[in-house]
């Protein structure tokens, strides 16, 4: 045996001779490191060189002791010795733990020798910190060891393991920090002084135990066959497959996990209404009987409403609506939330306020719940003014009793015309978000609407009613059917086969009809002003620009005020949201030039509005969002 | 010459069905999930060709290294060189052939990735922007190209030393990590081509003094291959293979001088420190003897502390108890721990720092023991927390660090100062009339530091254990505290969900409290509406010259109070990288070559003479480089 020990010193003494230092100097390093990070003990220092570098040096020791003997089929010149195999896999298993426990013992001593200076250590802290390395050293070693004799598949099945342990991390609520030998080498290594975590002892002996059975099962079994074949080199197609296999699993791994589809959003104190497929929920946040009224008679409504659109659109897979009051929120701003890991749509209003007005959230809601409803399909640029013209569509329907006809009293109808008075060309429907960003979103959604009134004047009721249901309502794929459906259908086709008109003919249609419009509501909109702005940068120093605005409002606006609104952009181009920009109040008056509270940088992009309130509109009008570089 | 480069395009095969596999496999996985039609604009080429980050450049490296270790080296150790020595054709020739095969097969990667993104971008191109972009494709291409032409440079060189190129690799690997913690435009995340893409305008900046590195590197490590591939190779493979070689000397040599120069690399660091031994190593100096420690064991502590500072360490030991009775009854704590503290270090950044039944103590930063007290109670507060939550606050840290800090903060200015809460917040008033108090914001540490100040955690923080306490009683915060010790409670959640499935959980609403949260800070506003007004958002004027930023303030600066600024090389840059500059006659000055990459990150703000700064959030400029 001793023969056997110095054979492998001789043939792996160099490596070791370099391999111990190095590990003890990084060692070193991490000490170093947690004491200049201020961390809490020295021995976190060996929590961390544990979980590392003496992992590593682990996997090097195996690999030199057995893989190399294995792959090199030097096992065989042993076997001709009069040892048994028995005594040979004992003699490299025992020499390698001795080693690794050497090292780590050193740092242990090391770390301890440190840290008396700022703690003190009695014996039960010693014996437990000692108990959790021994034990953590007698499993990784012995793992380390069984999968030495697994040879060609060793690396295959590390990565397996580890993307599996990474699996379990993320996707279950196994905490694989806290279990197996990394549960020893926990955060609490270094301060838990009382409690010994049993459970993990007894787990991490017991495979430890099990994977040096299997080690010697495999060295044994027919004379070592079984790890004599292991260690065969893999052949290049081999690795290609092993290769090929991982990525194929890592990837169907992380689809599994995307289309785990999350469980509902929940709130507390919800009062909650639920007919068939479509759930309300409101929070009843006020501790007042007035306010709980609010709350119920909000979901009532709310509950209403999405269940007669369902019926109406077909809509196959609603989703939950939560919403949660939040008192310091104007009444008339609603925001929408984006949820991580949970389904339905969330929104947060001031519905307790004395200034709430349904009929102002109606639009916004109807929006968000069929964006979600429709796995966003209904946002997608082509047709989403079907989206918005719905969901100003659908309340002007019970409101103006199913009336085709436009109404100067309908604020709706208002915001159209005035909207014909500006500009509206029937390519615009192609352009939506551009045409939204000039007009502003309940201008846009106005012109939406009434194509959608006018469609039903002109093709009837059902047939509007089907053409939403394709658009809107039925069942709406969340991935690359949706882009064929896209394909194959486009909103022309759709519109061709619900209708029976062309759609570009109905375009036309619809920008003269506007025209028409506002010049029979020209009376009303006398007092609409319009709005136009230019803009121009002042240098402040080579770098530094400022920003001056010069709008024309004509006529003045009734509140007396003008409102610049911009926000920073990316490189990228895509759909802000108006909220998301900063805003600066000033007094209109003419020739008025606005310079913005702030500088920018030359080659910066931003984008810029002014508006101004229009009660007799019910919405702001903006002088239409300009995308421009600082130059 | 063609057949050549055809015999190796054909022994490339199963590497280029590798490639594309790898290239094409997140599409088909993405098809499952999601509509390419509905991306947008900033996720598809913003993700997809511009800022490609630092796992695509992982990936790229080990598929380079995996097609350059069996290229030249294979031929060498199966032997098949010299059958291939016998044909017409020169080593130059075949090196060539080899090269170019391998990079016909590793352009792919950039080829087909550009095709699946200009197929995306014909799906989902908005009115916004209907253009392709192809001189950004461009660019993206190239420095795709560029990386794998170096990767696989370094990958050929390496693969001559076998498998000592792998520790070659490491030992690089490690040299650059260390270099990047002082030099940060070293940094691995730095040194890759696709991280933070600058743009001006439309215009996407190359980084040509990166791309000119590569080109260096790539083109070293080539011509150090080809002289291998020409018959340095062989030799080097005698040497690494041959018994008791010189090889394995020298290896151990260049390990071992490895180590020392390491070592003294850090040992010039230290001494670098000390300033005056390096200017005059003759100059007098001297050396005090170290002071001893010394413990001491309460009922709830076991102390140990310098001996120089026995008499401060006492009296605040005196009422130690007190204050770990007052902290415990606060939380309806009945643990029985012995809390171990540690009073020998002092550091710059902390007054205390709180660890599982452990706590270290900086007893150099409070002469008075009203302020000891208060760092005590603080400090306690956190260890209790942990205890409380079976530390697993600590393992969502990124989430509950401005309730861990927020609650501290409380208790140490509820029980441990004469003053009234509300007038201790005027940080908070001035963030909240700025409106800069999202909650969603604050709940994200990484965030919060990306964007503004962690220091926020503690003032805005206080404002949220306030609001705990205001709607649901004193018992709540333990409570809460409690509910993180089952993991089921908030398991695979972050931020706002975390927060909210903890406070479903615990049986309080996490609406009502933020909803009061924001009351309690437009209360602040409101009660410090006077000073709040004073200290207006500062915009200084920015000018570049001869490679210096200079920031200028034209405003007037409220008296007892100071404008303070401070940088970061790049929005990655840790908190203890950033540097900060005195403002003289209102300008601050800083070097322009301190930033990485073409952005200078600046963070203005106002100080009182003691206290947290009142920080604006971080803001970038171009850079003139």
């Amino acid at each position: 045996m001793w023969h056997l020990v110095r054979k492998e010193f001789s043939e792996h003494g160099w490596l070791l001779f370099i391999a111990i230092p190095l590990s003890l100097f990084g060692f070193l390093i991490v000490l170093a490191g947690a004491q200049v990070n201020e961390a809490g003990s020295p021995l976190e220092a060996v929590r961390f060189f544990g979980l590392s570098l003496f992992l590593a040096l682990e996997l090097l020791l195996c690999n030199r002791l057995v893989v190399q003997e294995y792959s090199g089929k030097t096992q065989l010149f042993l076997e001709a010795l009069p040892i048994s195999r028995a005594t040979m896999l004992l003699t490299k298993y025992m020499l390698g733990i001795v080693i690794a426990t050497a090292t780590l013992t050193a740092t242990l001593m090391f770390a301890l020798v440190v840290g008396m200076r700022g703690e003190t250590y009695d014996a039960r802290f010693i014996a437990l910190v000692t108990t959790r390395l021994t034990v953590f050293v007698f499993c990784t070693y012995s793992f380390f060891f069984m999968m030495g004799l697994l040879g060609r598949y060793r690396i295959s099945i590390y990565v397996l393991l580890a993307l599996f342990w990474i699996f379990l991390s993320q996707t279950t609520e196994f905490d694989t920090g806290n279990h197996g030998p990394f549960g020893l080498l926990n955060d609490k290594f270094a301060y838990e002084r009382t409690i010994y975590p049993t459970t993990n002892l007894i787990v991490c002996v017991a495979a430890g135990i099990a994977f040096f059975a299997v080690s010697m099962l495999m060295g044994i079994t027919r004379e070592g066959s079984i790890a004599g074949l292991l260690a065969e080199r893999m052949s290049y197609r081999e690795k290609l497959f092993m290769a090929i296999v991982l990525i194929s699993m890592f990837f169907a791994g992380s689809i599994l996990n995307e289309k785990k589809r999350p469980q509902p959003y929940s709130i507390e104190n919800g009062i909650s209404r639920v007919t068939g497929r479509v759930a309300v929920h409101v929070e009843n946040a006020s501790e007042t009987e007035k306010g709980a009224s609010l709350a119920n008679q909000l979901a009532d409504q709310l509950h209403d409403e999405l269940v007669a659109i369902e019926e109406f659109l077909d809509v196959r897979n609603p989703s939950k609506l939560f919403v949660v009051q939040r008192s310091d929120l104007d009444a008339d701003r609603f925001e929408s939330a984006w949820l991580e890991n949970a389904s339905g749509t969330l929104v947060r209003v001031n519905y307790l306020s004395s200034k709430w007005n349904y009929q102002e959230f109606q639009p916004f809601i109807i929006d968000k719940w069929l964006s979600e409803s429709t796995n966003y399909n209904a946002n997608f640029e082509p047709q989403c003014w079907v989206l918005e013209g719905f969901s100003d569509y659908w309340p002007r329907r019970m409101h103006a009793n199913a009336s085709t006809e436009f109404d100067p009293k309908l604020q709706v109808d208002l915001r159209a015309a005035y909207a014909g008075s500006i500009a509206f060309e029937g390519s615009d429907v192609n352009s939506w978000y551009r045409y939204r960003e000039r007009v502003g979103e309940p201008i846009a959604r106005a012109v939406a609407c009434a194509g959608l009134v006018l469609a039903e004047r002109e093709y009837g009721a059902e047939k509007v009613r089907e053409f939403l249901q394709v658009m809107l309502g039925r069942e709406q794929p969340g991935d690359v059917r949706a882009d064929f459906r896209r394909w194959l259908r486009p909103i022309s086709v759709v519109w061709k086969e619900t209708m029976g008109s062309d759609y570009e003919v109905f375009q036309s249609q619809w920008a003269s009809e506007l025209r028409n419009l506002s010049e029979s509501f020209k009376e009303e909109l006398s007092k609409c002003p319009i709005l136009k702005a230019e803009c121009e940068f002042s240098a402040k120093s080579s770098w530094s620009r400022e920003l001056l605005i010069s709008p024309i409002c004509d006529p003045l606006p009734q509140t007396n005020s003008i409102t610049i609104r911009y926000n920073e952009l990316t490189a990228f181009d895509v759909w802000e949201h108006d909220y998301e920009s900063e805003t600066q109040i000033e007094t209109y008056n003419a020739g008025l030039v606005i310079r913005v509270h702030r500088l920018f940088s030359r080659g910066e992009r931003i984008r810029w509005t002014t508006s101004t309130r229009v009660p007799e509109l019910g919405c702001d009008v903006i002088s239409g969002w300009q995308r421009v570089e600082v130059e | 010459m063609r057949v050549l480069i055809q015999k190796e395009l054909r022994a490339q095969l199963p590497f280029m069905w590798l490639v594309l596999f790898i290239t094409v496999a997140p599409y088909v996985a993405g098809a499952l999930t999601k509509s390419f039609g509905l991306e947008t604009f900033d996720k598809v080429y913003g993700e997809g060709l511009v800022n490609l980050g630092f796992e695509y450049t992982v990936i790229s490296f080990l598929i380079c290294l995996g097609c350059s270790y069996g290229l030249l080296v294979r031929e060498i150790d199966d032997r098949t060189i010299e059958f291939l020595d016998a044909l017409p054709v020169s080593r130059t020739q075949l090196f060539v052939a080899k090269w170019m095969a391998v990079m016909a097969v590793l352009s792919l990667f950039p080829i087909v990735d550009s095709i699946v993104m200009i197929l995306i971008r014909r799906l989902s191109a908005t009115s916004l922007d209907r253009s392709y972009h192809f001189d950004w494709i461009a660019t993206s291409m190239f420095l795709q190209w560029l990386q794998l032409f170096c990767f696989l440079s370094i990958g050929l060189m390496f693969s001559f030393f076998r498998r000592f190129g792998w520790l070659l690799l490491g030992l690089t690997g490690w040299f650059l990590m260390i270099l990047g913690r002082f030099y940060p435009q070293f940094q691995l995340g730095n040194l890759t081509l696709f991280s933070e893409a600058q743009f001006i305008g439309l215009r996407w900046l190359v980084p040509w003094d990166l791309v000119a590195g590569y080109v260096l590197v790539g083109v070293l490590c080539l011509l150090v291959s080809y002289g291998l591939f020409l018959g340095g190779g062989r030799s080097l493979l005698a040497i690494l293979t041959a018994k008791d070689s010189i090889g394995k000397q020298i290896l151990l040599y260049a390990t071992s001088f490895l180590i020392v120069l390491v070592l003294l690399g850090m040992m010039t660091m230290s001494a670098m420190d000390d300033e005056e031994l390096e200017s005059e190593p003759d100059a007098v100096r001297v050396h005090f003897p170290s002071w001893s420690t010394a413990t001491r064991t309460t009922h709830h502590y076991n102390v140990v502390f310098p001996s120089n500072l026995s008499v401060r360490a006492n009296e605040l030991l005196d009422h130690a108890d007190g204050v770990y009775q007052t902290v415990a009854h606060f939380f309806q704590y009945e643990g029985d721990t012995v809390i171990q503290i540690d009073m020998t270090s002092s550091s710059s950044h902390h007054l205390g720092t709180a660890y599982w039944n452990k706590l270290k103590m900086d007893l150099t930063a409070h002469e008075d023991l009203a302020g000891l007290q208060r760092t005590l109670g603080h400090e306690t507060t956190h260890v209790i927390l942990e205890s409380l939550s079976d530390n697993h606050l600590r393992e969502n840290f990124g989430s509950v660090r401005f309730f861990h800090e927020g609650v501290a903060t409380y208790v140490e200015r509820r029980f441990f100062t004469d003053e009234d809460l509300a007038d201790q917040r005027l940080a908070a008033a001035v963030l909240k009339h700025r409106d800069d108090v999202s909650f969603d914001r604050l709940v994200d540490n990484e965030q919060l530091r990306r964007e503004h100040d962690t220091l926020l955690a503690y003032e805005l923080g206080e404002v949220f254990a306030a609001a705990i306490v205001s709607r649901c009683g004193d018992e709540a915060i333990g409570r809460i505290a409690h509910t993180f010790a089952d993991k089921q409670n908030y398991e695979g959640l972050t931020g706002v969900a975390l927060w909210r499935s903890i406070f479903q959980s615990a049986g309080y609403s996490l609406n009502e409290v933020v909803d009061e949260y924001y009351t309690l800070l437009s209360a602040a506003d409101e009660l410090h509406s006077e000073t709040v007004t004073k200290l207006a958002e500062i915009h200084p004027i920015v000018q570049q010259e001869n490679g210096k930023i200079r920031f200028q303030i034209d405003s007037a600066v409220p008296e007892g109070w100071k404008i303070i600024i401070r940088f970061r090389a790049s929005s990655e840059a840790a908190d203890d990288e950033y540097w900060q500059a005195k403002f003289k006659d209102g300008i601050a000055t800083t070097s322009a070559n301190r930033f990485v990459g073409r952005a200078a990150w600046y963070q203005i703000g106002y100080q009182k003479e003691s206290g947290y700064p009142i920080s604006q959030p971080w803001q970038s400029i171009r850079l003139t480089k």
